[in-house]
């Protein structure tokens, strides 16, 4: 993670680390700049990703790997349903599994933070797009995604596809929602 | 020797506000707040699962506010917003290391506002 580093996320825990908030507010103010560039490399699916669902503190039910696809099974905080990344991997995945102290690590995987990039980089010509066709480089844009979990990994991936699907889901069935919660401490009260 | 400044004193801050708290679904983030409630009720909702929200203009009252209430349902973790994957309405928030309970003790500051 380049913006928001486990180190920073760490030191947000002592709430009296003012410096730590104004590092923060700093560090998402960059971010947000750099995202304006990276947008537009972005797949279209991914973009809408991104408007459409805060992945914060989503469920992480599972991250797997079939050959070049690595995909991961999300359950966004306020949704019934699931979403399932694919990324088509140009390389391995990067795993840090001791990105956070295990103080600060959780059994139950959440999506804390993410930062998206891109990078252009050699390959064949099946990579190329038509933006790298018109620049004439013969350089292709890939984009890059780090992922920073709640049980401590950061997640670094390359990828130059990337696909959004919404299963129907039946299983897991999901527990009570807020509005179920709100119900039963009314009643208790 | 000089005498003792005595210029106007600044006006003291209203104390926070504890308020019921719910989410928009809108993929904005957004908090919208609700009634208010003592600490006690706040404690007994988050146990419950629920969310809450303490607003004012002091960041740094909020925050340890929303801190010990959030205490009151075992050891939290701090979050604060990256917008891009909160939704841009988000508020930082307190919640619990490990679920359950469920949900968020929100707390305003200068730039992230409530509903």
């Amino acid at each position: 993670m380049k913006y928001f580093t486990p180190k920073l996320f760490v030191r947000l825990q002592d709430v009296h680390d003012e410096a730590a908030i104004h590092d923060w507010e700093r560090a998402a103010r960059k971010y947000a700049s750099s995202l304006t560039d990276v947008l537009p490399h972005l797949p279209t699916s991914l973009r809408q990703v991104l408007k459409e669902w805060p992945l914060h503190d989503a469920d992480v039910l599972s991250m797997t790997r079939l050959k070049d696809t690595l995909s991961i099974t999300l359950r966004p905080e306020l949704s019934g349903e699931l979403l399932v990344l694919s990324y088509t991997l140009i390389e391995a995945p990067t795993f840090n599994r001791a990105a956070l102290p295990r103080e600060h690590c959780t059994e139950q995987v959440l999506w804390l933070y993410d930062e998206l990039g891109f990078e252009l980089v050699s390959g064949p010509p099946s990579w190329l797009t038509a933006a790298d066709r018109e620049r004439g480089d013969g350089r292709a844009t890939v984009c890059t995604h780090r992922i920073l979990l709640s049980n401590g990994w950061e997640v670094a991936l390359k990828f130059r596809k990337f696909k959004l699907s919404r299963p129907e889901t039946f299983i897991p069935s999901f527990g009570p929602t807020a509005g179920d919660r709100e119900e039963m401490l009314t009643r208790s009260a | 020797m000089t005498a003792a400044r005595t210029g106007p004193t600044a006006p003291a801050s209203a104390p926070p506000e504890i308020r019921e708290a719910t989410r928009a679904t809108d993929g904005s983030g957004g908090v919208v707040k609700g009634a208010l409630l003592t600490q006690a009720r706040a404690e007994a909702r988050r146990q419950a699962g629920l969310d809450i929200v303490i607003c004012g203009e002091e960041a740094v009252a909020n925050r340890l506010l929303a801190a010990d209430i959030e205490s009151a349902a075992g050891p939290w973790t701090h979050h604060y917003p990256n917008l891009a994957t909160t939704g841009p309405r988000a508020l930082p928030h307190f919640q619990q290391r490990r679920k359950p309970p469920a949900g968020h003790s929100f707390y305003e500051t200068a730039n992230h506002k409530a509903l």
